[in-house]
């Protein structure tokens, strides 16, 4: 649409047309002729398309705000708006910039990024939280420079491209920012970052994670995992808390042979906690889950042999095979022999039968 | 919003422009709206050589495209690229010329102008552009600067 602009058209405008008629223009016109230039910017970038951004740049820098914000609405909506108008516009105030921070695609990741390193604007950097694509990089910087209501932003955006690093300086940074805790559980997370989150969360939060993690399932767990559902695995363990056979003994024994699921199944069964919060707890970094072992009745002398072995075969999973069951296990006695030995952990007669194997394992 | 006044409070400028009269009347119109102490230069080197003699920096450039041995293009693009001693590369930068031709305006653009004054200069233009200027502070970034190319005529 044409501006409604008596002195001038704007069709094959130059500098000098412009200049001649500014002062007759008012506030409006020259409001309307740079939300018409701007948003007229075509993919041809020859003598025309330069003679209009040459005015739109004479604007950014002796135009009223209301007529810079008008030409960066076009702008940002526009796919063939050159960098540098572009940049100019995301340098200029406030309530222009964060129309073409948020959809301008003209700005590289590294313009976005040294606008967020400069550091001196909430709203921008929320503008920049709120794009369509976010990358990894353009992130990272968000979260090493950004404010809370700028990363609690990203944390929203699930376009945005988030690494677990990142989200480990978001936790670090906002250590008691209920905010951005809920904003990284509300996202998808890998397993690290999740075995991560069980140790920092509040107890509010972390019940909340857990039961986010159950919706999960089946996730990726260590050791040797079964093909059976919730209500199969309730089946299976019923007659053995029935008869009194899921011991201490039971368990730790499953964990040695490298069954970290029947382990924490069976926690969770005995201490009638969600299956999710007790797994979440069994893959904390140290594992965490001593009020389940003392809601299940089981002897607390047990819960450092217990956890120690839980940190052997998350170890020996992560660093060995499993396909030979035998060495699995084996590996996962030396381990846990070692773990006993820095905790400085004496085992009793009934712990050192599940260590002692003829031919290997602990002596 | 700050005044123009209290933007300037504590400011010293710098006007580059080889006529005088120009000059004179720029250096008055910044005294006018409250800059505290004005220098002039009637060249880009001439200007640079008094910017690395100050033991003081100076926070405002306000200079002519078209001066004679160093112009202002050139004098932004050594202000940018770190060049000029004791100031800051993203100091306030305003260009000042007669004729704004396109090639000056793109120039002006890439190397992050902080504000631009077509000649006449008016007071009532000069003041909001100052403030303007003042206000709109690009990240550095050297290397974009230094690939500026800018010809020795316009």
């Amino acid at each position: 649409m044409e501006p409604d602009a008596p002195h001038m058209k704007s069709k094959g405008l130059s500098t000098a047309d412009y200049l001649a008629a500014e002062a007759k223009l008012t506030d409006d016109e020259k409001a309307a002729l740079a939300s018409h230039l701007a948003g007229g910017l075509g993919a041809d970038k020859g003598a025309a398309f330069e003679e209009a951004e040459a005015v739109l740049r004479l604007m950014t820098w002796n135009a009223e705000p209301r007529v810079v914000e008008a030409m960066a609405k076009a702008a940002a909506a526009n796919p063939h708006t050159p960098r540098s108008l572009a940049w100019a516009l995301a340098n200029d105030d406030e309530a222009a910039a964060t129309l073409v921070l948020e959809a301008c695609a003209a700005l590289s990741d590294s313009d976005l990024v040294s606008l967020v390193q400069a550091g001196d604007n909430p709203g921008k950097m929320c503008a920049i939280a709120r794009r369509f694509v976010v990358s990894a990089e353009v992130s990272r910087s968000l979260v090493d420079h950004g404010n809370e209501d700028a990363i609690h932003t990203l944390l929203a955006n699930a376009k945005a491209e988030i690494s677990d690093d990142a989200y480990g300086t978001a936790l670090d940074r906002f250590s008691q920012s209920t905010r951005i805790q809920e904003g990284i559980i509300a996202r998808p997370v890998s397993s690290s970052l999740a075995i991560r989150l069980a140790s920092t969360l509040n107890p509010d939060l972390k019940a909340k994670f857990a039961l986010k993690l159950a919706s999960l399932m089946p996730v990726e767990m260590p050791g040797y995992v079964e093909e059976r559902s919730d209500a199969g695995w309730a089946a299976h363990l019923a007659p053995m808390i029935a008869d009194r056979s899921l011991t201490e003994s039971w368990l730790v024994r499953q964990l040695s042979l490298g069954h970290l699921e029947f382990f924490a199944r069976g926690l969770a069964a005995l201490s009638k906690a969600p299956y999710a919060e007790v797994r979440a707890g069994v893959l904390a970094t140290p594992p965490d889950f001593a009020p389940f072992w003392e809601n299940a009745r089981l002897p607390k002398d047990w819960i450092p042999v217990a956890a120690a072995t839980v940190a052997a075969l998350v170890h020996v999973d992560r660093n060995a095979g499993k396909a030979d069951s035998e060495l699995f296990s084996r590996n996962i006695i030396a381990r846990a022999s070692a773990n006993f030995k820095a905790a400085r952990i004496n085992l009793n007669d009934a712990q050192k039968r599940i260590f002692f194997r003829p031919g290997g394992g602990m002596r | 919003m700050l005044t123009v006044e209290q933007v300037l409070l504590k400011i010293v400028a710098l006007v580059v422009d080889d006529n005088a009269d120009d000059q004179s009347l720029l250096a008055l119109q910044l005294m006018g709206i409250g800059a505290k102490e004005v220098l002039t230069a009637k060249s880009g080197m001439e200007a640079l050589t008094l910017l690395k003699a100050r033991a003081q920096p100076v926070g405002m450039i306000v200079a002519e495209v078209r001066t004679p041995d160093g112009n202002g293009l050139q004098l932004l693009q050594a202000l940018r690229c770190g060049q000029i001693k004791g100031m800051r590369p993203n100091a306030t930068f305003v260009l000042t010329t007669a004729q704004p031709a396109v090639g000056i305006i793109q120039t002006a653009s890439a190397l992050d102008a902080n504000g631009f004054l077509v000649k006449p200069v008016k007071a009532e233009k000069l003041e909001p552009v100052i403030l303007k200027a003042r206000r709109t502070v690009f990240p550095p970034n050297f290397a974009r600067h230094a690939d500026v190319f800018i010809p020795e005529k316009f």
